[in-house]
């Protein structure tokens, strides 16, 4: 160390504080201060590491840069000021690095000791569970050469969202009922990996900028992000996605003044399963119980609607159906009627068992024996939209479907159909 | 700590949710009494936005706690929790609660919680945590009169009308931390937290250049009332730190750190005086306290130091012996990894046996 290095203890003891720091962050990425014995959802080191990745790395960065500060104070001429200056952006990128830390190392932690017992406050307990198989099953469906990605309970708005490739659980929303929107967490956490996906954001970004007054880009590229997550949400979980979209995330009126674009969402969502079903049963279900209580709903608020933008929405999701439909592979569609694969029929006699069940007929004797996930969303989802009282009840009766599925699944391969065309592949 | 999240804070949020449920009912009963729906919808919108930070807490906290019984916090947060609890006794302030990991540190009212920051789980930075209680002081700590009791820091937002309030609740909980704590906090956020070169350019309401002299402001009169037998050797180590933080503020401005401001001056007459009045003598930093620190200093140096089960005192003055064995140790990187590490055995030595997976 030069002798203009040690002209600033203080900055001296702070690169070393930063660097003390980020090496405890690498620690716990690399497993070595894991002392947590998960018990009921075990992480396998691989597991862990995928999650940890980005973390890992963007410590070894900063790491480095302390180095590099250190050595062109020392050697470079770098003044004071400069230094200071680098030092608190290395100490604002650092905050960031642990913070994503620690917000996994805490989303494990809480992850693992959710009550197992169905008389505890949180009944879905197996929540990330089922949305990991939610996620598996996308990732199955696109693109099965992808890591199998882990859930986690997050807040409302994670700040280190970006840093690790994980499905983050609203708090507290564990329900039955917003399972099927794991598809949209899922579709934003891949977009990334997805050449084609990516390709199409970006053209459509392109597109909408060359409007006469676009918003800004940053908010054009989040909007038709979102949209094509809708799109691949509605695709792949059929309607129950756009139920769970509608019913519990969008609102008709601008939040606080700020417009968060639900509109275009909704009219995204609605193109979409126009476009998907056309006449057939699904579409009409959703336009009868979904689209009209929505209407009424924006009359109600007497919302006003950018009719360009709902127009604009409306186009994309035409394009990005193709786009979707594409990429994926053919069982990835949640189809009105099929001979294999998933399908709303299907959906449609559970629910309709559940119905005379909770309606005081006793067991329907003609309820379906087998059935896989997607359509036991859709089962649950078109119950509670027929029957809204007994929402509660209905979601029992979808978790404990979920969990036969899951039962089923573990005694023996092939459940899910695979892909066409698809092998099982091994992990990167 | 878990018993403690039921016992002490489930009340609170519990509390928290009733009052949220019972606005979701009054908004169900406005729907069904016909009410506009875009009123409703603005109602759904505010109840969405109420219950948003208790969700967050709520998460944060449950986490926290699993993520300290896990011992992912090395045992930190029992060594902060002892030093917490030492300041409210002494204090006379109730605090029944507890420290968890957090990726940040922070006091919430919602629910009184104090996080310690992640990875931040050397002895260095425990003194934070007493800020994060000077705030829960803030809007606790009572001076005793005839009559009813008066709040220090209401006294204080009223007598200085012209300052923000958010500014005078973070300088009244730097305050209470400096006269509770000593010397160690201000060391610890004048070398270790604040920053020199965004003093007072960043647009904070209470900017580190204006925190770094009223802390400095506050401590020295505490020494001169309270350490008189030591006033020379601690103003001494008070001016060392001083020394390093101007030097660092001169390296980055070009001037050294302001050495006298007529607006800070009353306020730290105002602190000091209110403070005073609110924390008895046993509270504040003193003579004898300084006398342990500067006892335990050498030993903190040394490099056979093994504290045993009969360490005895306190973590306020294990704190400040640390502090001192590190402006002792100087540049000297080896030496301060010693006193780290013998710290950390002095306050493990000071909460009992070491709990099993407890990093040193």
């Amino acid at each position: 160390m030069s002798d203009r290095a040690s002209l600033d203890p203080i900055l001296e003891e702070r690169l070393r504080a930063l660097d003390r720091d980020l090496g405890r962050t690498i620690d716990v990425c690399d497993a070595k201060t894991r002392d947590l014995e998960f018990q009921q959802y075990p992480v396998d080191a691989d597991a862990w590491n995928r999650a940890f990745k980005t973390v890992r790395a963007s410590a070894h960065t900063a790491q480095q840069r302390i180095e590099d500060l250190r050595t062109d104070f020392a050697e470079e001429g770098e003044d004071a000021r400069g230094a200071w200056r680098r030092h608190q952006l290395l100490t604002a990128e650092t905050r960031d690095v642990c913070r994503a830390c620690m917000e996994l190392l805490g989303g494990f932690a809480l992850r693992d000791h959710m009550p197992a017992d169905k008389s505890a406050r949180f009944p879905d307990q197996k929540i990330c569970h089922f949305t990991e198989k939610i996620a598996e099953l996308c990732n199955e469906l696109t693109t099965p050469d992808l890591n199998p990605l882990l859930a986690i309970p997050a807040a409302e708005d994670p700040l280190a969202e970006t840093m690790a490739r994980i499905i983050r659980l609203r708090f507290p929303e564990w329900t039955i009922w917003t399972l099927p929107l794991v598809a949209y967490e899922y579709a934003r956490v891949v977009f990334d990996d997805i050449e084609q996906l990516q390709a199409a954001i970006d053209d459509e970004v392109r597109r909408r900028m060359e409007d006469d007054e676009p918003p800004s880009q940053k908010d054009v590229a989040l909007a038709v992000t979102t949209q094509l997550a809708d799109v691949f949400g509605t695709y792949v979980m059929g309607p129950a996605y756009a139920c769970a979209a509608v019913m519990l995330r969008l609102e008709p009126i601008a939040s606080d003044g700020v417009e968060k674009g639900d509109l275009e969402r909704a009219a995204t969502l609605f193109a979409t399963v126009q476009r998907l079903y056309g006449d057939e049963d699904p579409a009409v279900f959703v336009k009868e119980n979904l689209r009209r209580p929505w209407e009424l709903a924006l009359e109600g608020v007497e919302s006003t609607a950018d009719e360009k933008r709902i127009k604009q929405a409306e186009r994309f999701a035409a394009r990005a159906l193709r786009i979707v439909e594409r990429t994926t592979y053919a069982d990835a569609k949640f189809e009105s009627y099929a001979e294999t694969g998933e399908h709303w029929a299907r959906a449609k006699k559970l629910s309709e068992s559940w119905c005379i069940e909770q309606g005081g007929k006793g067991a329907d004797p003609n309820a379906p024996k087998r059935f896989r996930l997607r359509e036991v969303l859709n089962a649950a989802w078109r119950s509670r939209l027929m029957m809204p009282g007994s929402r509660e009840d209905f979601a029992g009766l979808a978790r404990e479907a979920s969990d036969t599925v899951f039962q089923r699944e573990a005694a023996g391969p092939g459940e899910i159909p695979r892909p066409k065309g698809a092998q099982p592949q091994a992990v990167r | 700590v878990e018993a403690d999240l039921h016992t002490w804070v489930a009340a609170r949020v519990r509390l928290r949710v009733e009052n949220l449920q019972g606005q979701v009912a009054a908004l169900e009963a406005a729907l069904d009494g016909g009410q506009r729906l875009d009123l409703c919808w603005r109602g759904y919108e505010a109840a969405t936005l109420a219950c948003e930070p208790l969700f967050e807490e709520c998460l944060a906290v449950r986490q926290g706690v699993i993520a300290r019984e896990a011992q992912l916090d090395s045992g930190i947060c029992a060594i902060a929790d002892r030093l917490l609890a030492e300041i409210c006794e002494d204090a006379d302030i109730s605090w029944r609660r507890f420290t968890v990991l957090g990726a940040a540190e922070a006091y919430t009212h919602l629910t009184d919680v104090i996080r310690v920051r992640f990875p931040d789980l050397s002895v260095w930075d425990l003194p934070v945590a007493a800020h994060e209680l000077g705030h829960h002081a803030a809007m606790k700590l009572e001076r005793p009169t005839q009559g009813l009791a008066q709040s220090p820091f209401r006294e204080l937002v009223a007598a200085l009308p012209d300052e923000c309030e958010q500014a005078l609740e973070e300088y009244f909980a730097d305050a209470f931390a400096a006269l509770t704590v000593g010397p160690a906090y201000t060391c610890t956020c004048l070398l270790m937290r604040f920053e020199p070169h965004a003093a007072g350019e960043d647009g904070t309401p209470a900017p580190d250049r204006d925190r770094a002299y009223v802390l400095l402001g506050v401590l020295r009169r505490a020494v001169a009332e309270g350490v008189r037998t030591h006033e020379a050797h601690a103003s001494a180590k008070l001016d060392q730190v001083a020394h390093l933080w101007d030097a660092s503020f001169r390296a980055t401005h070009g001037d050294g750190a302001p050495q006298a401001d007529e607006r800070l001056d009353r306020l730290v007459a105002r602190l000091y005086a209110k403070l005073r009045e609110a924390l008895p003598s046993s509270a504040r930093y003193r003579d004898s306290v300084h006398e342990r620190a500067r006892e335990l200093a050498p030993k903190l140096l040394g490099p056979n130091y093994m504290a045993g089960p009969d360490a005895g005192g306190t973590v306020v003055e294990a704190l400040n012996g640390a502090w001192l064995a590190h402006l002792e140790a100087g540049p000297d990187s080896g030496l301060r990894g010693r006193v780290t590490r013998n710290a950390r055995r002095l306050m493990d030595a000071l909460l009992g046996p070491v709990p099993a997976g407890s990093a040193t």
